[in-house]
């Protein structure tokens, strides 16, 4: 299960989701009502209360973070931890759970930036007394710096919005050759000016990603920069054993004055890497000695589920926030046979949702998805689907458009998928031998899980796939599941469909060029129904995110803006004498 | 007098050599032990053999997902004590899927018993053909054979069937387990049968069949295999269980049959996430496998026992 999912999302609107909960297919054995509520704590409340300063927190985690380079740091959680301990942006997410915390203000800049020629150019002062963890001040240089690092090709995997949105960036590979981007300015040490190639209404929330956190030249390693980040931050980085351990201790220079969000309660924090799923869940409920004071990393396994809800001092520790991902199905429109429209269409129907939800742990961890863009993207009242909101599948609605793309009988198809997800493969077996669709299931390690359904030309016909927003807006969705000019031969994220449309892809161009939000978010929701029409995927689930924490934790919540992981900056301990286990 | 009068009638006739075969299914049921361990096996090929039936029988087909059978709200346990045991799932349910617990099994117990019999089968024909000719003809025949031997068993055979499995995509899965498992278990009968037929071959009886004219094939299949027969089907017994083991060993690694084919191995793979929720799961497949591996494991103890006395014992 350690599927990592590119980017973030944010709880716009909270309150649809919740809606949607309450309407999922009750079960002909009747569950009792009272558990249909969602599990652990309901979103928006702390765990634990208040912390105090001190003491040791653990994370105890069964896999290594890609990169805490914030040049090439764009994988889910991974964001959240670096950008909350190690290195500050020039806004972020406010420290907030529930709908709250999909806010931003200011941080290292003092306000949410100045937009000038509509949009175009965008203007950040930073604070004074701004410093790192050697005490020399933080400039706006640094920002630019690290800003042009993620052209260097080196530098791989980062966000990609400084090379989508920034003007004049043809042909620059980054500063390492010594050359640097004249679209971002900075007159004095304090200020910092982009120019962009067109208009983006929500360029504060752009400079929430760690593309836009400093990076002092003299500290550059090139890849090795990955290992020894360079703190601007509460803490700093004490020693990294890759795959082992990571102990971050205090950073004397960063002052708390200065910073609206980060409260750095706990003195040290030690992350234990490497350990097992099921190993770690069980730590956690036990939580004896140290693990008390300790949180998981990855999702908490299915199979641990009964071990935890039926146990009101277990459930209690339990966070269960909206990933605002969605979960596809994905159907490769390059070859036979989804590249007929109508066997395609087919799949909407055939599929059967709830079997994937119980499969993915149950109504309680999951939402059926009946669009591609989540919840948080579409408000109150706009979530129409082109194939209804149908929990079961429709055997004979399916084999009507089979019949019509010429394969009445059905058909022969492939799926990969990583481990982890065998029974979900399993239960979409079942579920398309209804309709004659006979399924082979290739089972694959999740550490190759990304590049073998990336390799275009060997890819199956069918990938398990999910996407999740940088922030809450449309553009950072559907252009990079559906536009098929982003397709790689290799490496090829996202749109794993392969879906080549110029209709879409114009109409994409024309929505990026809106300068009016809220107009560009209608228009965005209306093209998710064009293309459900062209149904290059099949949308499945809307993910929770169930996570344990130790008796001892406080302050303890899901946010939103990083696919429900813990804010890693308000979580401490009650009783930070007990974490010395 | 009644005793004397036994004795006397039992004297009566003269006695003949029980046939071989009789004798030995007499010894096989006279200890109770062997006798149950028959009776295990006798019953498991019968599951495996009529596992459609048995399944129909269940009510439930081994693919057929049940969600009234378990709690989505629970992660998908099975709804209901023991696993979900009750009269319309025999031996409970799969969590998460709620597929028949029951059906599985009876189709897991014929893919691991068609795995196992078929690689045994390829072993037996292989190592046997090997090791005949190795001692029997000697020489360049017989290095050449031996050191093909040595190599096959010095091969981290393990790794390479994980291997073979994960490169070999779209072949199918069960033919590839079975000529995998078949080709790596050849070498440890073939020694046993070469070191037999080497003190055979310079006996007398094969002496004056060669002189009386016979060729090597006649030798080879009239004088020589008929009396290492024993030894050889006492080894078969016992490489049963081996194969039983190494099916379940490579499903549970994940490089085994197909999804959604059951194999014990594969059920116990996926039930070891489960051992504390619902240890019914882990429960039924294992105990299927180890009654299975005992009963062949005893049964091949007491044959060899019977047929090759020495070798029981060396």
């Amino acid at each position: 299960m350690s599927r990592q999912t590119r980017a973030l999302s944010t709880a716009l609107s909270a309150s649809l989701a919740l809606a949607l909960l309450g309407a999922c297919t009750t079960q002909e054995g009747g569950s009792d009502p009272d558990r249909r509520e969602q599990p652990g704590v309901a979103t928006g409340t702390i765990i634990g209360g208040l912390p105090k300063k001190g003491g040791t927190l653990t994370v105890l985690s069964n896999q290594d973070f890609g990169h805490l380079d914030p040049a090439r740091n764009w994988v889910m959680p991974t964001m959240d931890f670096g950008t909350r301990l190690l290195y500050r942006t020039l806004t972020t997410f406010k420290a907030a759970p529930g709908d709250q915390g999909s806010g931003i203000v200011p941080d290292l800049a003092t306000d949410l930036g100045k937009p000038s020629k509509g949009g175009r150019v965008w203007t950040f002062k930073l604070k004074p007394g701004l410093k790192y963890e050697d005490g020399s001040p933080i400039r706006a240089q640094d920002i630019k710096y690290n800003v042009e690092r993620s052209f260097a090709p080196d530098l791989v995997g980062g966000p990609d919005y400084a090379q989508r949105y920034l003007a004049d960036t043809d042909g620059y590979t980054g500063p390492l050759q010594g050359k640097h981007l004249d679209s971002i300015q900075t007159p004095d040490e304090r200020t910092i000016i982009f120019s962009l190639r067109r208009p983006v209404a929500e360029f504060s929330y752009t400079v929430t990603l760690p593309t836009f956190s400093p990076v002092p030249q003299s500290q550059e390693k090139g890849v090795q920069y990955d290992l020894r980040p360079f703190s601007s931050g509460p803490y700093k980085i004490k020693s990294y054993a890759r795959g082992k351990k990571l102990i971050l201790v205090r950073n004397p220079h960063w002052a708390k004055t200065t910073d609206p969000v980060r409260e750095a309660y706990p003195d040290q924090i030690v992350v234990q890497m490497g350990l097992k799923g099921g190993q770690i869940d069980d730590r956690i409920i036990a939580s004896e000695g140290a693990d008390a004071s300790s949180v998981e990393w990855s999702d908490m396994q299915p199979s641990s589920i009964a071990k935890v809800l039926p146990r009101p001092e277990v459930k209690r520790r339990l966070v269960a926030e909206r990933t605002g991902c969605t979960d596809m199905l994905a159907l490769n429109t390059s070859r036979p046979p989804f590249s007929n429209l109508k066997l395609r269409q087919a799949m909407q129907y055939a599929v059967d949702k709830s079997a994937q939800v119980t499969a993915s742990g149950g109504p309680a961890l999951n939402d059926i998805a009946t669009r591609y863009l989540p919840p948080a993207l579409t408000g109150e009242g706009r979530s129409n689907s082109a194939y209804g909101r149908s929990t079961t599948s429709h055997a004979d609605k399916a084999k009507k458009l089979l019949a019509e793309g010429g394969k009445p009988n059905g058909f022969s198809t492939t799926i990969t998928v990583s481990t982890g997800d065998k029974t979900r493969a399993e239960a979409l077996q079942q579920s398309l031998s209804q309709v004659g669709v006979r399924l082979k299931i290739q089972t694959v390690d999740p550490s190759v899980y990304y590049d073998t359904i990336g390799d275009t030309k060997h890819a199956p016909d069918m990938a398990i796939n999910g996407w999740c927003p940088d922030y809450p807006s449309g553009s950072t969705f559907l252009p990079f599941v559906f536009d098929g000019r982003t397709i790689k031969e290799k490496g090829n994220q996202g749109n794993v469909s392969q879906f080549r449309d110029k209709a879409v892809e114009k109409r994409m161009d024309e929505i990026a060029a809106m300068s009016d939000a809220a107009s560009a978010d209608r228009a965005w929701n209306d093209l998710d129904i064009v293309i459900q029409s062209k149904s290059p995927a099949v949308p499945l689930l809307w993910k929770r995110k169930p996570l344990l924490v130790g008796d001892n934790i406080a302050g303890a919540f899901g946010h939103g803006a990083w696919t429900g992981q813990f804010d890693f900056a308000v979580i401490g301990l009650k009783d930070p004498s007990k974490s010395k286990g | 007098m009644a005793i004397t009068l036994n004795t006397s009638t039992q004297a009566d006739p003269p006695v003949l050599p029980e046939h071989p075969l009789r004798s030995t299914s007499r010894k096989l049921w006279s200890d109770w032990g062997t006798r149950t361990a028959l009776i295990a096996v006798a019953l498991l090929i019968l599951t495996a053999l009529t596992a459609p039936l048995l399944a129909r029988l269940g009510g439930w087909s081994p693919t057929a997902f049940d969600s009234r059978a378990i709690d989505p709200y629970l992660g998908g346990m099975p709804r209901g004590s023991l696993g979900g045991i009750s009269a319309e799932h025999w031996l409970g349910v799969e969590p998460a899927t709620g597929r028949d617990l029951f059906a599985r099994v009876v189709h897991g117990a014929q893919v691991s018993l068609l795995i196992a019999f078929a690689a045994t089968a390829i072993v037996v024909v292989a190592g046997t053909a090997a090791g005949i000719a190795a001692g029997y003809f000697g020489g360049r025949v017989d290095t050449v054979l031996s050191r093909l031997m040595d190599l096959t068993m010095s091969f981290p055979s393990l790794i390479f069937m994980i291997a073979m499995m994960s490169v070999a995509q779209d072949v199918n899965r069960v033919l590839l387990m079975t000529v995998v498992i078949g080709v790596f278990g050849w070498p440890g009968i073939a020694r046993i049968v070469r070191g037999e037929a080497l003190s055979l071959r310079h006996r007398e009886y094969v002496d004056a069949a060669r002189v009386a004219g016979s060729g090597s094939w006649r030798i080879l299949t009239r004088e020589i295999l008929p009396n290492i027969s024993g030894p050889i089907i006492a080894y078969t017994t016992l490489l049963i269980p081996g194969m039983i083991s190494t099916e379940a060993a490579l499903s549970f690694l994940g490089v085994g049959v197909r999804p959604p084919t059951s194999s014990w191995g594969q059920m116990i793979a996926e039930a070891v996430t489960y051992y504390e929720t619902d240890p019914m799961y882990f429960l039924i497949p294992s105990a299927f496998l180890f009654i299975a591996v005992l009963a062949f494991t005893v049964l091949g103890d007491a044959l060899r026992d019977i047929l090759d006395p020495q070798g029981g014992r060396s």
